[in-house]
């Protein structure tokens, strides 16, 4: 390759970087290039091949958005709460749990639920004289498994619940019982999300088809544009 | 009954997330309970032993062309058929790094593969670097 080609190349690297950089207000435009500029060589090119992912149209908006999130904590060293670079998993729910009420109120929730689950797992397999083994086994799980549910240090997934309540010959909901509480404010989230589109049963579904259509029709609501 | 007796598992691996996977985990769920539920999934990594396809009742699996593991987490939470949090272990220090939190369907391509290489990157330069004592000075 002829040194003009890789100058060529290089210059093509560099135009959504420097794109990105003209489109930028002075005073943060001032912090990037210190943040940059205090980076390895390595974080660097990191950081231009990223925004040539987060600039080509070609990929997805998921890919280009993994791109952006990239070059965001590559550039901005946050450290956790012991000066260390990213956070404990564990630490991280503790410590945001104590600093939002919403989160305190969800994990303790998450917790009790787990803590219930665990004791009505515990009664129904002393009733029906299963063994964590035995269980294990009707599950297609490890035993470990079934011992962390039972000291409360595994959450288990829907379709392991569903799997435990076939096994012990019970309904679901004696083992958890607001799941359907659970999936009912998850599917109210899913319908809030701005690309949904509802599908035709599910539009048919909650049609009310019981009262007859009404012959008066209402005035069409002033358009915000004029 | 002696078989019930409860064996605790060892804890194998601390469990740290990078602030990307963090924002990742905001741009795929929006909704706080979901990202919880989903936080107590990923959690199940410190029992990992190292190449197994299962973690208790999660699966895990290895990324094609990266030294890199996803689990699957077969829950939505409302945002879609499940989602796949990308880790990597790294064996001398004892600790997993959560790298991307992906939607089910989202296809590992080529550039997110270079997208986990960044993170692993930046994880490797700064994982050791304590902000309280940059340059180390004791």
């Amino acid at each position: 390759m002829s040194t003009s080609e890789t100058s060529n190349e290089a210059i093509s690297h560099a135009i959504p970087f420097l794109r990105f950089l003209i489109s930028m207000p002075p005073r943060a435009l001032e912090e990037f290039c210190h943040a940059l500029m205090e980076c390895s060589g390595q974080i660097r090119a990191d950081v231009l091949q990223m925004f040539e992912i987060a600039e080509d149209e070609s990929l997805s908006v998921d890919e280009r958005g993994h791109a952006l999130r990239t070059i965001v904590d590559q550039l901005h060293l946050i450290p956790d709460d012991e000066g260390r670079f990213g956070m404990d998993l564990a630490r991280s729910e503790e410590l945001a749990a104590s600093n939002f009420p919403a989160l305190a109120y969800q994990v303790g929730r998450m917790n009790l639920q787990e803590s219930e689950f665990a004791d009505r797992l515990r009664h129904l397999m002393k009733t029906k004289h299963i063994t964590q083994k035995e269980l294990a086994a009707r599950i297609d799980c490890t035993q470990p498994a079934i011992s962390q549910m039972l000291n409360r240090k595994c959450r288990p997934q829907r379709k392991t619940l569903n799997k435990i309540a076939t096994a012990l010959a019970v309904d679901v909901r004696e083992l958890w019982p607001d799941l359907e509480v659970s999936e009912y404010l998850d599917s109210v989230a899913e319908f809030q999300q701005d690309d949904r589109i509802m599908t035709e049963p599910e539009a048919v579904a909650l049609r009310d088809t019981s009262q007859p259509r009404s012959k008066l029709k209402g005035q069409p609501l002033p358009s915000r544009k004029k | 009954m002696e078989e019930n007796q409860e064996t605790e598992l060892p804890v194998r691996w601390s469990v740290r997330i990078s602030l990307s996977a963090f924002r990742d985990a905001h741009a795929v769920i929006p909704r706080l309970a979901g990202r919880a539920r989903l936080r107590r999934q990923a959690w199940k990594l410190q029992w990992w032993n190292s190449g197994d396809a299962e973690v208790l009742d999660v699966q895990c699996r290895p990324i094609p062309g990266v030294p890199m593991w996803e689990v699957l987490v077969e829950e939505g939470y409302g945002f879609g058929h499940g989602f796949r949090v990308v880790f990597v272990p790294l064996e001398p220090d004892g600790t997993i790094w959560v790298l991307c939190i992906m939607k089910m369907g989202e296809p590992v391509t080529e550039a997110m593969k270079m997208i986990f290489q960044a993170r692993l990157n930046a994880i490797v330069e700064r994982k050791d670097v304590s902000m309280e004592n940059p340059f180390g000075v004791t």
